[in-house]
């Protein structure tokens, strides 16, 4: 189910909400949580059953594992926890080896070496990268011995609380099982409820209203990156930075925005990433959990910084390939992991070799970030080298207004209508008027502050409300085009 | 303190909500352009523009006692001329595929509310061998359409191109005049009719002059066939207190020739052989039969492509309906088919090579 359709705005959520907090009313907290399990569920199955199944599957197993882990603790042995986190850990890349990354190395295998083998195109369940990520935090914490064997409810609900459940963020168990067992958690709070709900909807904007209408230019120019001019070429690319941003950052509002409306508090993923004046920042403040995942995981496991400069070097490089692949099954997500472990790298490595004038940092960083989501969103290598080579010998074939063109939605219908028969001439002026609104309304909201800090300052004046309520309504109208969140796919 | 302001800026936000909520859904119900709820409102034209959104509306709520039945190729037809010559109120009922389930699924839901006297059929030979299941509560049609209750109508209610598009569209139609009364869901206005346009959509596999083409067996097709003549005779039979008219209309030399070329020309007239005799063994049908109209069909400047011909054309079925031209009896169903497998023969193998003259 999408955070932005109809069926879990008007069906879903208030559901959930009203089945949590009655329930809670019971004694036995049990209950509650058993029905948010099945609300969670629904919620993952509700477009293909079958991932269900996938997710039941990841969910039994980690637990046995963890449960024997149990087991060995009691017995005392710590070399049976250790083979059994390395079995989990290898069983859930496993699975997620097969559905991530078996079609794509079939067909490097056939590139590579000449082969034949033809496989069926495997569906990529929903989420299955943040679940998994999860689930394998959890068990390695577990093999060290920094967690308790949760009851089998309290984890499924950790593994499957459908605000964080398909696209993030990575939440770990120390975040979310405390929460769990406080008791004031279990009681409806005006406080929770509408810091929720106004995170909510101002994520739901961003999504509907600016990440979807960028989605408009960007869907149909990356299709025809052979006819766009560099002007074009540029803007295309920073349209596309501009949906993800939306798209992602609205996501995370809303995931954080559905769980406070339950009481929860889930980690912060988002923080004003174009804030940023390096690579390194900038990954402190995008897909924050991801970057501290890779880190406590994968980074310092390896040695991170203690074992001399070019390991800390050859570290980081992998930190990010792990990333790229992380995102995507193709070279374009690896050779976009890569530029950002280079950069990194540089960073590490020169770390004087910055402007004094802080904003010229944050600005190419910005356009270095921007060009590397250039390649992320390709098809393939390919493509991309042809976008690059649009961006600087791409020329000017005045390209940038038929591109404009595409601009038509209902918000502008009555006025393009009316210009197409009493004043065709203003027809051109009129689009790119509607292009420089989108993109400086979206540049001032990237550079501006964060939604939370919106609400504290400006949400609770009568104006305020005013315009949450409007942006509600007008992003649930907009419903009727539903489109899918780009992360998902990750 | 702070959870007691946040509880009051809550619940004004969520009246917020609740008010505008309330106002959206107000103004599509008041000006209800898929006809969902009520009629045209006092003074406005009923703006029919859109068939597959507004068809099972317009049907439910509106006032008629007669039909026009039929594909996109029924759609130019002016319903106000048979409103005048037959005395009668008619709504047109289209379907893009001219399917018989699916038109019988649409007549069978305006007689739950009216009592429908006269029924004039534009009859698509080719959808006599189209699915004979009903396919509008399937695919891409939303529901809520199909149904009577509110309570599956969010996408409607809420929905901003219904408010920022359909409306506006409503008003400055009803305003220009545009798509109301006869004129409903016309769509030849800004189309181009002529030679040049038609051959655009056909491109003729190059067959030599005189080359003998195969005819497929289309046994397979026959039970397909029967089943879609007998959902049309069961119902005539069962509702024996409607008039019929059925129109076959005139396709264009192209349509004749692809089926030629693509060896379908022999099933053309296993249906056509079949469904007339079918029709006119009730006393209640009358069928009209323009498909022998040469001077139509082979001046392609009536055309846009192999089958939809210009609103003249409609008007001139219509015209000669009226005057009881062009009927086809129970005795003259031989000598129709045997003039038109001549008129076939002649257009493949001479009329068509005036427009695609033979390459060497």
């Amino acid at each position: 189910m999408l955070f932005n359709s109809v069926i879990f705005i008007a069906v879903f959520l208030p559901l959930s909400l009203a089945g949590w907090y009655l329930l809670q009313k019971l004694e036995n907290p049990v209950p509650a949580k058993l029905f948010l399990i099945g609300m969670s569920f629904w919620f993952y199955g509700y477009y293909n059953i079958s991932y269900l199944w996938i997710l039941l599957a990841s969910l039994c197993f980690n637990y046995l594992v963890s449960g024997l882990m149990e087991k060995c603790r009691a017995e005392g042995p710590r070399r049976g926890r250790k083979i059994l986190t390395a079995a989990g850990v290898l069983g859930n890349l496993g699975l997620l080896f097969y559905f991530k990354y078996f079609n794509f190395f079939i067909d490097n295998c056939n590139f590579f070496l000449h082969t034949d083998i033809h496989v069926e195109e495997i569906a990529l369940p929903l989420g299955i990268s943040f679940f998994t990520f999860q689930q394998i935090s959890f068990l390695v914490e577990r093999g060290r011995g920094n967690v308790e064997q949760p009851s089998l409810e309290d984890y499924c609900f950790f593994v499957s609380f459908f605000p964080q459940l398909i696209a993030g963020p990575i939440v770990l168990h120390s975040e979310l099982l405390p929460q769990l067992q406080e008791r004031r958690n279990r009681y409806f709070s005006w406080d929770n409820f509408y810091d929720g709900m106004t995170l909510f909807i101002l994520g739901l904007a961003k999504k509907v209203l600016l990440a979807d209408s960028l989605a408009v230019l960007v869907t149909a120019e990356y299709g025809n990156i052979p006819a766009l001019d560099a002007p074009s070429a540029w803007l295309v690319i920073f349209w596309y930075m501009g949906e993800l941003y939306f798209d992602f950052s609205g996501y995370c509002d809303m995931a954080r925005g559905a769980a406070g409306m339950l009481g929860f508090r889930l980690p912060e993923n988002f923080d004003s990433p174009f804030h940023a004046g390096s690579v390194r920042e900038f990954w402190r403040r995008w897909h924050i959990t991801l970057s501290r995942f890779l880190m406590q995981y994968v980074y310092i496991p390896l040695g991170g910084n203690r074992k001399g400069r070019a390991r800390q070097c050859l570290n980081l490089l992998t930190v990010f390939l792990v990333s790229g692949l992380w995102h995507g099954a193709n070279w374009t997500f690896v050779v976009w992991g890569l530029m950002h472990g280079c950069a990194v790298v540089f960073e590490t490595l020169f770390p004087k070799a910055r402007f004094r004038w802080e904003p010229l940092n944050k600005l190419v960083t910005g356009v270095f970030v921007t060009l590397s989501f250039s390649i992320f969103r390709s098809d393939s290598l390919a493509m991309a080298g042809l976008l690059w080579k649009k961006l600087f010998l791409g020329g000017n074939t005045g390209m940038l207004t038929g591109i404009c063109n595409t601009l038509w939605f209902p918000e502008n219908f009555a006025v393009l209508k009316f210009l197409q028969k009493a004043f065709p001439g203003l027809l051109n002026p009129f689009f790119i008027s509607c292009m420089l609104l989108l993109s400086a309304v979206s540049l001032l909201l990237i550079r501006g502050r964060k939604a939370e800090q919106w609400i504290e300052e400006k949400g609770r004046t009568l104006s305020g409300s005013l315009i949450l309520a409007t942006l509600f309504v007008w992003s649930f109208l907009s419903l009727s085009r539903v489109s899918v969140f780009l992360y998902f796919n990750f | 303190m702070e959870s007691m302001l946040k509880k009051r800026v809550g619940i004004r936000l969520l009246a917020l909500i609740l008010l505008e909520l309330a106002l959206a859904a107000a103004l599509v119900m008041l000006f209800d352009p898929f006809y969902q709820y009520h009629g045209p409102l006092p003074g406005m034209k009923a703006v029919l523009n859109d068939r597959d959104n507004q068809m099972a509306g317009t049907i439910r709520n509106f006032q008629y006692d007669s039909l026009l039945v039929g594909s996109s190729v029924a759609e130019n037809f002016d319903s106000a001329y048979l409103d005048e010559t037959y005395g009668c109120r008619s709504l047109k009922v289209i379907r893009a595929s001219g399917s018989t389930a699916d038109l019988l699924y649409y007549i069978n839901m305006a007689q739950e509310k009216h009592q429908i006297k006269d029924i004039f059929w534009c009859l698509d030979l080719f959808a006599l061998d189209a699915p004979a299941e009903v396919t509008l509560r399937g695919g891409d049609t939303p529901l809520y359409l199909h149904t009577d209750t509110i309570l599956d109508d969010l996408p409607y209610l809420f929905n901003k191109e219904i408010l920022l598009e359909k409306i506006p569209y409503m008003l400055a139609y009803s305003h220009e005049g545009i798509n109301v009364d006869g004129d409903a869901y016309n769509w030849s206005r800004g189309k181009e009719f002529s030679a040049q346009k038609a051959m655009s959509a056909y491109d003729r596999a190059n067959i030599v002059v005189n080359e003998e083409i195969e005819q497929k067996d289309f046994s397979d097709k026959k039970e397909l066939i029967s089943q879609n003549i007998r959902l049309l005779t069961e119902y005539i039979a069962a509702n024996p207190q409607i008039r019929y008219r059925f129109l076959i209309p005139p396709y264009s030399l192209l349509w004749w020739d692809c089926a030629y070329v693509n060896g379908e020309l022999e099933e053309r007239f296993y249906i056509l052989e079949e469904v007339l005799p079918a029709l006119l063994s009730f006393e209640n049908v009358e069928v009209y039969y323009f498909q022998n109209e040469e001077e139509i069909m082979c001046d392609l400047d009536h055309y846009m492509d192999m089958i939809h011909y210009s609103p003249e054309v409609n008007d001139l079925m219509l015209r000669r309906m009226a005057a009881g031209e062009n009927r086809v009896t129970a005795e003259g169903i031989d000598g129709l088919i045997a003039y038109m497998r001549r008129l076939a023969e002649r257009i493949c193998t001479e009329e068509i090579f005036r427009y695609y003259p033979v390459q060497d």
